[in-house]
Parts: structure tokens; sequence; C-alpha cells
């Protein structure tokens, strides 16, 4: 019996160690497998993989442009063009009142977004340059000039950026600022570099070619004296170099002011550089939503309700010539009509837009004049689908000629090269079309001065606005397409104060050169917080 | 030479196995019966009582009316009987007549089995935090899960209940959070399978046996950290007559109390900004119903000598207070024990299969559909629906839709069903020592259908023009278990070693469908490739797959000496594939010891104590992260570019750690157990300190270079310490009357350490959570050296003559006006915590005759509410209706002003302290001695919910928060708490 046992005892620890030696080696096994993503450390990316690595570069222009607090609310909201009110009963105002009234802080979320994008676009790049893989070899000089005009915009807005152009990186690299000029002569060395090679293609939409980049260039010589505080006009010829390049590439001026904004600009002739969007591929425009009050569904029949948001300062619409065809194809004001003309009504009484607003703190719902200059499709898509023209040549003349009036040579070329993009928008009266040396070096006519509740608490004018009339050309050819930020800094009243700081519009006041801190943004708390090297920006 | 020297031992060798082998088949032939009866003190026959031959291993079982008879290998043989909740008691066995046995009940549970995972102690030897609770001191009434059963029961684990509906489970908690990405809910085993409270139906439940402290929960390695919760079912035993039992109740609910918001004459009066309409609406007695719920449980169990069984079926269907949120579930299980080759062998089966289907709206989120939101916004002078039948809408004020159309207009069905499939073989080739495989496999599937109709308002704002959503999820979680233990007792000296290896591989494949613009509604979301939407590109399709390993090596030492001195060590060795290349495997050690101090020669005098155990506890659990490939670089496709066309693109998804690991958790446990005066007063004490560490969230890194701004990564310090106590009392004790009464208490004081390590520094706090849109304000922050559940906001210190809000601000203590750019950390300050400091629990049972009573009160102690409702309804800017108390005067000066907009300030927050009655059960039990086929019957009226003791003017102070870290926030969008009444029976057969 007790024999028994043992022999039992003893087939039974065989049999338990030979299970557990069997489970020994496939049992400890800890690998993932992967099954609906794809993860570098599991698989090879094939050469096709590799090839579609440029995507998110792209995707981060789109998002940069036009995900939520993109770069057309960075250009707009700060500016004396358009603004974002509490509107009562909705919501809106928050961080797009502080935006408005130039109380910028390192939380309003445009400045992360701003920021999120641009570097999610340059990693991008650098990751597929850093492959140096004869798969990608053809995408090179593109990727070179994208991480170019993202620094531009990073440059542009925040000055004081970390210039990182490479992934691999040790574990836990934190990069440091790099000197603004540093940033500058990066982005002009890498598109000098690459500008031939992009080639000089006209067909292929959504991809820089040599003129995208010499507008990038033209772009940063022209601001530079901004930028970097410099009196130096070689920048202004280094700009119009660029320039000459793009005007004599054959673009052509659209026939009419709403061509570059239509939904599809991929053979509009005066684009240089579009951004693509597509209402199933890749949504983004969300401006309808943003700016239309519910009621305007109807008048491009519209099957979802916008939101309500933005409109219009009361100031600006004042500046608008009557004869202006521009002015109805940017803006959606006074009695509103469906989409068979008739009258929308709202319990009973017309509905209107109306061009006053009582403040960016509280806004009836039907204030303010809507921006309407994109294409609005009707059903499910509004503006979601719409490309955005980020380089056209109306710009190019318009650059030609601030160089040529700051230079003050061949002014009367500057003033023919804005009156030929002014002709499109005076069929009707051709001799309101040009525009004079003198028009453009007066005054702006837009009344600056705080406006509030239907009252003015400072009238300011713009009489002391140098190239004045020049400005409100800009405003009115360039208004929502990512210009007016940049302009209300580079321009200046003749007391040297930048018009950003030193004009009050609406609810927002004039300041003095105290305030030149606010001529770029602080750069937003998370990316502080998570990188002990990035100083915030001074003032901040 | 060698030879001859060998022969004498051989022959007396030969000599002594003769002799040993007379002795034996004397003894054989001595062989005797020994017959009895087991009572209880009251003198009722006992069935089911173990009755063992010491020193021999022989047992049998009492049979249904207490008799038993066992064959006695040794005359005089000592027998010793056992049942759970009565003490063991000896009896040397005399003669061969009758004899009688009165077993004591054990109050204090000393003889009690503890589960404390791959296997169980006697209370009496556990060194460790853990708590049991039996089926007979479960809560009763409208159960909906098993979390119900032992609300309050055990000191340091928070059961709350802070939704109505009939899909929401309990949200469980022990020792407060630790956590700020992992899990925070303690693991839950079912029968040693990971489950959850939901799974299982109440009615089959024999224990819950909860492991507080890491000492006892470190043997479940990277899953012990929040503490582990182990769920017996009930299971025959052998010799058990068969047990018939059938348990049914309904139960008729309400809400537990309704907001109070303008009606249609104060519309009238124009206290809102509606206009007067004309009609007389109720719209939350629109939406809502008496809540009805029935639920029916047959359970049969019992045994022969080879073979046990058990087996229930629960039936339950629930129609929700709130209209179209109904319910229904069958679940059934059953369990098949055999014993072979002279008990060598024991295989079991268990099979739990279950399905349950619900509502969609019962699940509904918390949003601008929840249909109670927009029933107390509308304007109650608005019309239901049109003169031409049709709904009423107003589709020009913001995110307002009729409620009415919300329910009826989105139909679809939530359909679970799980399974799980046990088999365990157990080999005990000799006394003492077992093996055990067990493997099984678990399979949760979900069906989730809905369709949203042409007039539901996403076809009237969104112009859907009818939505339809199906989504599938399917998990597949295979476990094998090896496990050997080994018991044995020298002298003084037991020992009790247990090995085992764990293999776990779970699997999860899901896909969604969605598609709109249909031609007609009759297909709801049968048809989904009906819909246009689909042919344009808009409709959208995905689909999922994961999965994971989890494998573990574990042992565990008991010993125990004289029953004085008790010590438990454990290890386990734990690997999962969710951790980086660098960490794949942990160590959780713990170790723990007890002194039993009565059972010391120096206490052997102090009769009035019984029990007086003295517990010390360490050890090392953790937690794992969620989500699995969280250390890898990711990409995925889907991200399109253009290129004379749309080109799919490859894009990252996550930043690589190749370091990620567990959340790594440590923790001391100093306990009390204590018994006294004849056991008439028991419970125990524990204090704790606990120390994560390597804490799991999703930290912000640097872009650039990373290109994406959050990693997840083991950064994070945190600390928790706290105390529980639980006293148990019997004041009353006879034959006719009892009175038990049972206290639990806990606290916890909670302490963020540190958010950064080297590689990682962010900033030192967090915002925990956020105020719904339009406001949008952080409400919660935690920061280091700061606790978990901190308010964070302007501190409100009155209100202009218009009516708008005056703060404090923090940094000049001058009181200045709150504007919109005033939002920003710079004007907020802490404003109290959301985590009540203190928790307890009060139960009373009383039991007259036949008659038992039952009240179960909880309490929460130190906290504070943010009333959602009254910050975004309290308030004379908005468009929708209002809360009548917007009228009152802010701080006795004004009312809010027209233009004063919605916001977060410190006038929101409320004093949560609270005293709630739970539950009051009354039942009485009738006994049918003459009837043969009726064992009992009892009936009992049940009461949950029933009222509150508080401050606290919004509708509910017990809450439930998916977000830790938003703790003490009372949604707006809430499904409204329900008190309900049920009655019910129970038949023993």
């Amino acid at each position: 019996m007790k024999k028994n046992v043992l022999k039992r005892r003893s087939s039974v620890l065989a049999i338990v160690l030979c299970f557990s030696l069997l489970f020994m080696n496939a049992c400890t096994k800890l690998d993932e497998d992967i099954y609906s993503t794809i993860a570098t450390e599991k698989t090879e990316l094939t050469e096709d993989d590799i090839q579609n690595l440029v995507a998110p570069v792209h995707a981060s222009l789109r998002t940069l442009y036009w995900g939520w607090d993109g770069l057309f609310d960075i250009y707009e909201e700060s500016s004396d063009l358009i603004m974002t009110p509490l509107r009562i009963g909705v919501g809106w105002g928050d961080y797009y009142v502080a935006m408005h009234k130039h109380q910028f802080n390192p939380n309003i979320s445009h400045f992360y977004g701003l920021w999120i994008n641009a570097y999610k676009g340059i990693g991008g790049a650098n990751a597929l340059l850093d492959l140096d893989n004869p798969a990608t070899a053809k995408f090179v000089p593109e990727m070179r000039a994208m991480r170019a005009l993202f620094y531009y915009y990073l440059l542009d807005n925040f000055r004081n950026v970390p210039l990182v152009t490479t992934q691999d990186l040790p574990a836990g690299f934190l990069p440091e600022q790099a000197a603004p000029q540093e940033v500058f002569d990066f982005i002009v060395s890498e598109l000098d570099a690459v500008k031939a090679d992009l080639g000089e293609s006209k067909t292929n939409f959504g991809h820089m070619n040599k003129y995208a980049a010499n507008m990038v260039l033209a772009k940063m010589y022209l601001n530079y004296n901004a930028w970097f505080g410099t009196n130096d006009n070689s920048y202004y010829e280094k700009a119009l170099v660029e320039l000459e390049e793009v005007l004599s590439a054959g673009y052509n001026l659209s026939p009419n002011y709403e061509g570059p904004f239509k939904a599809d600009i991929s053979s509009d002739p005066e684009v240089i550089f579009g951004i693509p969007y597509d209402i199933t591929y890749a949504a983004g425009n969300y401006l309808s939503n943003k700016a239309f009050h519910a009621a305007s569904a109807q008048t491009f029949n519209l099957s979802a309700a916008p939101w309500n948001g933005s409109g219009a300062i009361p100031q600006f619409i004042d500046t608008y010539d009557e004869d202006d065809e521009r002015f109805e194809k940017t803006w959606l004001m006074g009695e509103q009509y469906n989409y068979n003309g008739q009258p929308i009504m709202i319990e009973g009484t017309p509905f209107v837009y109306t061009k006053e607003v009582t403040s960016i703190d509280g806004a009836a719902p039907n204030q303010g004049a809507r921006f309407r200059k994109y294409e609005v499709v009707s059903g499910n898509v509004g503006t979601y689908g719409d490309d955005v023209p980020l380089f056209r040549l109306s710009d190019a003349y318009f650059m030609k000629a601030e160089c040529l009036l700051r230079l003050g040579r061949d002014e009367q070329m500057a003033a023919d090269l804005v009156t030929q993009v002014r002709q499109r928008a005076f069929k009707q009266h051709p001799e309101k079309a040009i525009r004079t040396v003198a028009q453009l070096k007066g005054a702006s006519v837009y009344n600056y001065g705080h406006y509030e509740n239907g009252a003015w608490k400072t009238v300011e004018g713009g009489g002391d606005i140098e190239l004045g009339g020049l400005l409100d050309d800009l405003a009115w050819e360039f208004v929502g397409e990512h210009h007016r930020r940049q302009d209300l800094i580079r321009f200046k009243l003749s007391s040297g104060t930048p018009v950003y700081l030193g004009k009050s519009w609406f609810c927002k006041d004039a300041e003095g050169t105290a305030s030149s801190y606010k001529l770029i943004f602080p750069i937003h708390q998370e990316f502080i917080n998570s990188n002990v090297k990035l100083m915030q920006n001074n003032g901040y | 030479m060698v030879k001859k020297n060998n022969r004498p031992l051989k022959m007396l060798y030969k000599s002594v196995v003769l002799l040993m082998m007379m002795l034996l088949t004397v003894k054989l032939y001595a062989q005797e019966s020994v017959s009895g009866i087991v009572k209880n003190s009251k003198g009722e026959p006992l069935p089911g009582v173990t009755i063992t031959e010491k020193g021999r291993g022989n047992s049998v079982k009492a049979d249904a009316n207490g008799h038993f008879t066992i064959k006695l290998q040794d005359s005089g043989s000592t027998l010793v009987f056992t049942y759970i909740g009565y003490k063991t008691q000896e009896q040397t066995a005399v003669g061969t007549g009758t004899i009688q046995v009165s077993l004591e009940e054990d109050l204090a549970g000393l003889d009690e089995v503890v589960v404390i995972g791959y296997g169980t102690q006697r209370k009496s030897e556990v060194t460790s935090a853990v708590v049991s609770v039996k089926s007979e001191d479960f809560l009763k009434g409208n159960v909906r899960d098993a979390a119900d059963l032992i609300r309050s029961k055990v000191a340091g684990l928070t059961i709350t209940k802070g939704s109505g509906s009939p899909g929401a489970g309990s949200q469980v908690m022990l020792r407060g959070f630790s956590t700020l990405k992992g899990n925070a809910a303690p693991l839950v085993l079912v029968d040693g399978i990971v489950g959850d409270f939901a799974t299982v139906p109440p009615e089959s439940i024999e224990s819950v046996d909860v492991l507080k402290d890491a000492s006892a929960s470190a043997i479940y390695g990277t899953r012990g950290a929040n503490g582990v919760i182990l769920i017996t079912t009930k299971k025959g035993s052998r010799n058990e007559q068969v047990n018939v039992n059938y348990h049914a109740y309904g139960a008729i609910s309400s809400f537990f109390k309704v907001p109070d918001f303008m009606d249609a004459n104060d519309v009238r009066n124009g206290l809102t900004a509606y206009k007067d309409l004309g009609a007389n609406t109720d719209w939350l007695d629109a939406v809502t119903q008496t809540g009805i719920s029935q639920n029916h449980s047959l359970s049969i169990q019992g045994g022969n000598k080879s073979t046990t069984y058990s087996a229930n079926v629960t039936y339950r269907n629930e129609d929700g207070v709130m209209k179209m949120t109904d319910l229904n579930s069958i679940k059934t299980s059953f369990d098949l024990t055999h014993y072979m080759l002279n008990d060598v062998l024991k295989i079991n089966v268990n099979l739990v299969n279950a399905s349950q289907k619900s509502n969609i709206n019962a699940s509904t989120a918390a949003d601008l559909s929840s249909p109670y939101r927009q029933a107390v916004i509308r304007n109650p002078t608005a019309p239901i629906y049109n003169e031409d039948g049709s709904y009423y809408e107003d589709l020009s004020v913001f995110q307002y839709y009729n409620p009415v159309s919300i329910l009826n207009e989105r139909q679809g069905d939530n359909k679970q069903r799980w399974y799980r499939l046990t088999g365990n073989i157990t080999l005990e080739p000799i006394k003492g020592w077992k093996t055990n495989l067990m493997l099984s496999r678990r399979n949760t599937t979900t069906l989730e259908g809905y369709y949203s109709t042409k007039k539901y308002y996403t076809s009237l704002v969104n112009g859907l023009n009818g939505s339809a959503n199906r989504n599938d999820y399917d998990l597949v979680s295979d476990n094998l278990e090896l496990t050997t233990n080994y018991v044995k007792t020298i002298g003084d000296h037991s020992f009790n070693l247990l090995g085992g290896y764990s293999y776990l591989y779970n699997e999860v494949e899901s896909g969604t469908m969605y598609n709109f613009d249909f031609p007609t509604d009759v297909f709801s979301y049968h048809n989904i490739a009906a819909g246009e939407a689909l042919k344009d590109g808009r409709a959208s399709i995905t689909s999922n797959r994961y999965d994971d390993r989890l494998i573990s090596f574990f042992g565990r030492v008991s010993y125990s000496y004289k029953n004085r001195y008790n010590l438990l060590a454990s290890f386990r060795r734990e690997g999962s594939s969710k951790f980086g290349d660098n960490n794949k495997w942990g160590n959780f050690p713990a170790v723990s010891v007890g002194w039993t101090m009565n059972n010391e020669p120096f206490l052997m005098d102090a009769t009035w104590i019984n029990n007086l155990k003295l517990r010390a506890g360490y050890g090392v659990t953790g937690v794992i992260p969620n989500d699995p490939y969280q250390s890898l670089t990711r990409y995925n496709y889907g991200t399109f570019y253009y290129d004379q066309g749309w080109i799919s693109g490859l894009d990252v998804t996550s930043n690589p750690n190749p370091d990620l690991k567990w959340e790594r958790s440590a923790e001391l446990n100093i306990g009390l157990d204590y018994s006294l005066f004849n056991e008439r007063v028991s419970g125990s004490v524990d204090f704790y300190n606990k120390r994560t560490s390597d804490m799991l969230w999703d930290y912000n890194v640097p872009v650039p270079p990373n290109r994406y701004p959050t990693t997840m990564a083991n950064v994070g310090k945190m600390r928790n310490r706290g105390v529980e106590v639980s006293i148990n009392v019997v004041p009353v004790r006879n034959s006719r009357f009892e009175w038990r009464s049972m206290v639990t208490a806990s606290h916890n004081d909670n302490k963020l350490i540190s958010l950064s390590n080297n590689l990682y520094q962010t900033a030192n706090f967090i915002y925990g959570a956020y105020a719904g849109d339009p406001i949008s304000v952080p409400t919660h922050k935690l920061q280091e050296g700061q606790s978990f559940g901190n308010y964070w906001g302007p501190k409100a210190v009155g209100v202009t003559d218009d009516g708008f809000w005056l703060i404090e601000d923090p940094n000049t203590g001058e009181t200045v006006q709150l504007t919109q750019n005033m939002l920003n950390d710079t004007y907020r300050q802490y404003l109290g915590n959301g985590v009540p400091k203190v928790y307890l629990g009060w139960s009373n049972s009383f039991r007259y005759k036949g008659f038992d009573l039952n009240m179960q009160l909880s309490s929460q102690w130190g906290f504070k509410i943010l009333n959602e409702q009254r910050m975004f309804y309290e308030n004379n800017s908005i468009a929708y209706n209002r809360l009548k108390t917007a009228q009152d005067p802010v701080f006795g000066i004004a009312p809010l002003s027209s233009g004063q907009s919605q916001t977060f300030t410190s006038y929101y927050l409320e004093n949560g302290n609270f005293v709630k009655m739970d539950n009051i059960s009354l039942g009485y039990t009738f006994k049918f001695s003459k009837i043969p086929y009726i064992k009992n019957l009892r009936l009992y009226l049940t009461g949950q919910n029933l009222f509150v003791i508080s401050s606290y003017s919004g509708l509910d102070p017990e809450l439930t928060n998916g977000n830790l870290m938003g703790a003490g926030l009372d949604p707006r969008d809430k499904y409204p708490t329900i008190k309900s009444f049920t009655f019910g029976l129970n038949l023993t057969l």
C-alpha cells in the first residue's frame, strides 16, 4: 500500500514536472501581437509604407490651418477685422475675448494649436529625412520646404522657438530655443537649397513648387524689419527678387474675386500654393459653422444648423466703398433670404444681421456681419471641403507694391499693381478701382477708437498710419486670409508704434510701445511645463 | 561475514511487518459505528454538519434532520464537528449509543473559513486585513448587482451608486485613490476567474471576501494594488439532501428627489427668458414613470457520497423611472463536482451563462442628449406636440431639444452575453497534498445597435436624415492555473505551502458601423447599408483587435505555532506583454505576522477576552496599464494626403516608451482583531500606509522633439494612509430575541508627492476635472503636496448690487469683480475637497421569533459637493429654464444679473455631509414542520434609499464619479437616483 502511494506520488510528480517544463518555454513569452495597428518595433515598414509617411506632414499643415484654434483665428481674432464675442444664450466669448482685447496669456488654446501642429509637421518631415531611404528621395525637397514653412509660422508668432532638424535624438532630449536669427537663416537657407528641386509645375496641387518657396522667402524678407526691429531696406530688395520670379511664372489673377475661395481651387489660375481639403477625406474648414447664425442654414440650404460665433468688427465694415463688389462676396449683412429668395422669418419677424455689435463681452445672436468669403456648399458640406489658397498671385502683387512703396521707388508701378487687383472688385465702377500713390501712402479710412455699447470711448481715426491706404486695401482684399495680424504689426503709426498696439478698435484699447512684448504670443503653458529648458517669451 | 550478520535483521524485519499487519487486521475488525444527532443551541437539527474522526480523516455529513452515522477506525476516537458559522466542537465517541451534540453559533467567526486567494484560512489564522461577508449577512431588497450585497459591510470598501439607471453599476473603491491612470477598481475574481459584480447572480453567491492590504493581495501581483474581492459561489456539499430554493421579488421605484425648476406660471410672470407659449407641461413628468422591477431566482443544490451539484437560474426585468430605460437579464450557473479513486481525484466543472438586454437610453452618456437635462431646461409653457401631432421643437435655441422626442425617436438595444467555463482537476495523492489544474475560458460579447429617426434632433439639426449605429465587442479570456498545496501539522507547528503558475490570455475584437441618410425609418439599424451616406463615403466602419498576456509564478508559506504565532509570506513574479521591453517582469513579495495574545499563558485567565490578535503585514503590489501596446511606436493608416487624388497615409499615433512598467505600491498594515465579553463585542482596527510610486499617467512630453504630446510613463509618487474600524456588538441574545449591531468606519488621507522624475519633468499639477460646456474651466487641481479631489477656482465673496460676482483676489486678498479675463489661475485658489474624510456604515439586525428586521445606514463626512445643477441653472443669463432659486439674492445682496454668464465659483460648493437610510428590511419566516415538502418560507418588505439627513440642496449627496480626480462633482446631466420598495418571498423546499 505504502509502495503504491509512493509510486503514485512519483508518477504524479513526473507529470507535474513535465507539464511545467512543457510550459516553461512556451508560456513565459510576453511578446505583444499586433493586429489593427502598426508598430515599428514589431514590423518593418514596407516601401509603400515609407512613401506614405509624408501624409502626417501634409495633415499637420491642414490641421495647422483649420484645426480648432488654427491659423485663421491666429491671424484674425486679435485683429481689427473679425472677433468672436460672448453670444448671449449661445456661448463663445471665453478666450476669444482675451484674443480680441490683447489680454494674451499662456493658457489660450490658440497658442497650443499652432505650436503643436507645426512641430508635428516638422517632426514628420524630420523623420522622413532621417530615413535617408531611396524610396523617399523624391520627397526630400518638398519635406524640407514644408518644414521651413512650419518654422516660418512659428517664427512669426512665437519668435523664440526650438530648432529641431532631426528625430534621431537621445531619450529625454530637451531642446532649447534657438536665436530668432538662427531660425530665420535656417528657413532661408533651406528654401534656397531646395527651390530649384521643387520644380515649376503649376498642376501638382497641394504641393509646394518653386514659387511657393519664393512666396515664403518674400514674406520672410518683407517682415524682417518688423520682426527684428531693424530698418534695413535690403530685405525689401531681396523680397522683390523672389516676387519677380513668381510674377513672371505665368500665374494670372482669377477673373472673379471669389475664384480662389471656391471649394475646389486646384485649377484656379491665381493660386500658387493651396492646402487641399475634402469633405470625405480631409474635412476641415468649419468657417460656415463658426460664423453663421443657425438661420443662415436656410440661405445656403445647409442641412445642419451653424453655431453662431464670429462676426465683423463694425468699424471695419464702415471702411468699405459702397461699390466695392468684394463686400457682398465677403460678408452677410442686413436682411437675410433663404435658398429660394424668400425672407427668413424668426417668430414672425424678418431675420437681420446687424452691422452693430454691442460688446465683445455680450452680443445678441444676430449682431455682426458674417464672413462668407469661402464657398458655402449646400447640404452637409458647408465650407468643410473648401481648399485654402495659402499663397495667391494678388498677394505677390501687393507685396511687390508694398516693397516699392517702402523703398520709395517705382511708386506708380506699386499703385498700378494695387489697381490691377482692384479692377475685378469694381467691375460696375472701373474708375473706383484706381488707387493713386497718394491714396496708398495717405491716411487709413478706418475710424480707429474704442467703440463699445454703441458709444465712442476714444476716437482715434487712421490719419497717422503710414501707408494707411495700402493697409486698408490689404484688409479689403485679404480679410480672413492669415494676413491681418502680420500687416498690423508691419504697418506703423507716425510715432513708430505698430498699428497692432497703437490703435483701439471695438473693445480693444490702444497701447504704447511698453506693450511691445505683445507683438509675439506667449508660448503655451503646456509646452513650458513639459520642457524645463523653454523660456517664456518676455512680458508673459 | 556480511551475509551472516544480516540474517537476524531480516528476520526481525519480517516479524515486525507481520506483527503490524496483525495489529492492523485486529483494528479493522474493531471498527465500530457511532450515530448521533447534531442540533443548534435552540435545539433545532443542523443538516450538513461535517463529522470527522480525529487523526483519521474519515468523515460524514449530517442529514437533513441532523442525523449521522460514522464508522470509527479507532474505538474511542474523538469526533470533530465542523460547520460554517458554528464553533468547531470535539467529542469523544464512547460506546455505541447515540450521541447528542449541540453546536454553538460562532459569532466572532473564528473558525469561519476565509478565502484568501488560491486557498482558504481559518479566520483565527489570518494575519492580514481580510474581511469576509457571508450570504446570511448580505443586504436584501432590489439588488442590482453583487456590490449592492455588501454596501457598508466592509470598512474601507466604498460602494456608491449615484445613478438611478437600470444599467448603472456601483462604483467600488478600496482605501482611497492611489492611481491616476490605471484601473482604480479592485480586482474582482469570481471563483478564481476575473469577473465583475454584474456577471454573477447575487442569489448564487456564498461569500464575498475582501483582501484589503497588500500583504494579502500581493499574491495577485500587478493587479492587486487596489485590493482584491473574491466572490465564491454556492456549491453543493457531499451527502447533502436536495435543496431547492425559489426567491422572487418585485419592486417599485421613483426618483429620490426632483429639482425645483420654474413652472409655467413663473414663465408667465417673466422669471425666465422664455416666451409664454400657452401650454402647461410638466416635462419631467412627461419622460418619467413609476419604475417596476421583478426578479425570480431558482436554485438547486445537493450531493451524494461522490458527487455534488448546484444550479441557479435568475431572471430580472426592470423598467426604469425614466421611460424607455428598461433592462432584462437571464443569468444561469451550474456547478458539478465528482470525487473519484477514494477521493484522490476530484473533477469539477463550472459554467456560468448570462445574457442581458437593455434599452440604449439606459446606458446613454451624460450629454446634451440626456432626456433628463432636456426635460428640466425646457420651457414649461411649451407643448409636447404641435397640433398636427409632430414634436414641438425650437431649434433656434442652442442645444435645446424635445426630451419626449429624444426618448421616442432614438431606439435600440445593448445586448450583452457572457459565459464562463471552468474545469478543475484536483489530485490529492496523499492527505494534505493537493495539486490543482484549472482551465477556464471567459467570453463576453456585446452587440449594440441604435437608430435615430428622421424626427430625432440630429436629423433636424445636423441634417442626418436618420442615422444608425451598430457596434460589437468580443472578449475571450483564457486562463490556465496550476497550483500545488501541502498542509502539514507536526506537533505544535502547522505549515501550509503553496506554489503555482498562472497564464492569462485576453483577446478583444471590436467593430463599429455608422451610416446615415436613410430612405425610410422602417429599417431601424437592421439594414445599415441602406443609408445613402455610405455611397457618398461619409459613413464609417471600424474594426479593431488586440490582445495581452499575463504570466506569473507564485508561492506562499503559512506557518502557525500553537495557534499563537502566525506567519504568512508570499511571492509573485509576474510579467505582462503590456510592459515595455526593458521591464517585462516584476517581483511582488509580501509578509505578514499575527500574534494571538489571548492564547498566551498570561492571558489564559482573562476569560472575558475571547480573541485578541495583533497583526502586521507588508506587501508590494502593482497596477497594470489598461491598454496594450502603450510601450510601442504605433502608426496608423487613415491620414489622407492629396497627390492628384486622395491617398491614405501613415501617421504616428504614439511615442514609444520601452521602460513602461507597472505602477508600484508598497503598503504597511497594522491591525488588531478583538472579541470580548463572551463574543458580545468584536471587530477589528487597521492602520495602513500605502506608498505608490512609478505612477502611470499620460505625461506631457516636450513637443519638439516628440511628435506626440503625451507619453504613458511611470513617474509620480503618492501616499495614502488611513484607519479602518469595525465594531460588532450583540446587545441582546437569547432564544427568542436577538439584536446585532455593526459599525464600520474608515478614513483615508491622500497626498501627491511628485509628478516628475529625471526623465519626465512636468508641471507639478494636473487639472483634475473641468466644468462642462459652456463653463469649460477647471474645477479640480491635483498638485504636488496636495490631495486628490481639491477644488480649484475663484472664491466668491459677494455680488455687486446689480448681481455680478465679486471674488477674492488670492494675491492681494482684495475683493474684485470677476470678469472674463480673470478666468485663469491667477484668480483661483483651493476651495476645499470633494473626497469624504470619513465613511461610516451602521447596520442593525433584530430577530424576534420568526421576525427579522434589518436596517442599514451609511454616512459620509467632511467633503464638499459641487452642485452643478445650481452652477448651470441657478443663473439668470441663460436661455433655458432655471431653478426657482435663481430668483434668490446671492449672499443676501441681489440675484445674479441677467448679464452674469454661468461660471464656476465657490458659491456652488456645498457641504456634503449626510446620513442615509440605505435599506430597511422586515421579514417573517414561516416554519412548516407539518408539511413535508416545504422547509421554510420567508416573506419580506424592503425600502431602499428612503431618506437622507443632509444640508445638501441638490438631489442626492451620494455621488459616483467616473473621473476620480473630479471627486465631489454632482453632474448636471445625471440619471437621478431612485428610492424603491421591494416585496419578496423566499421559499425553500
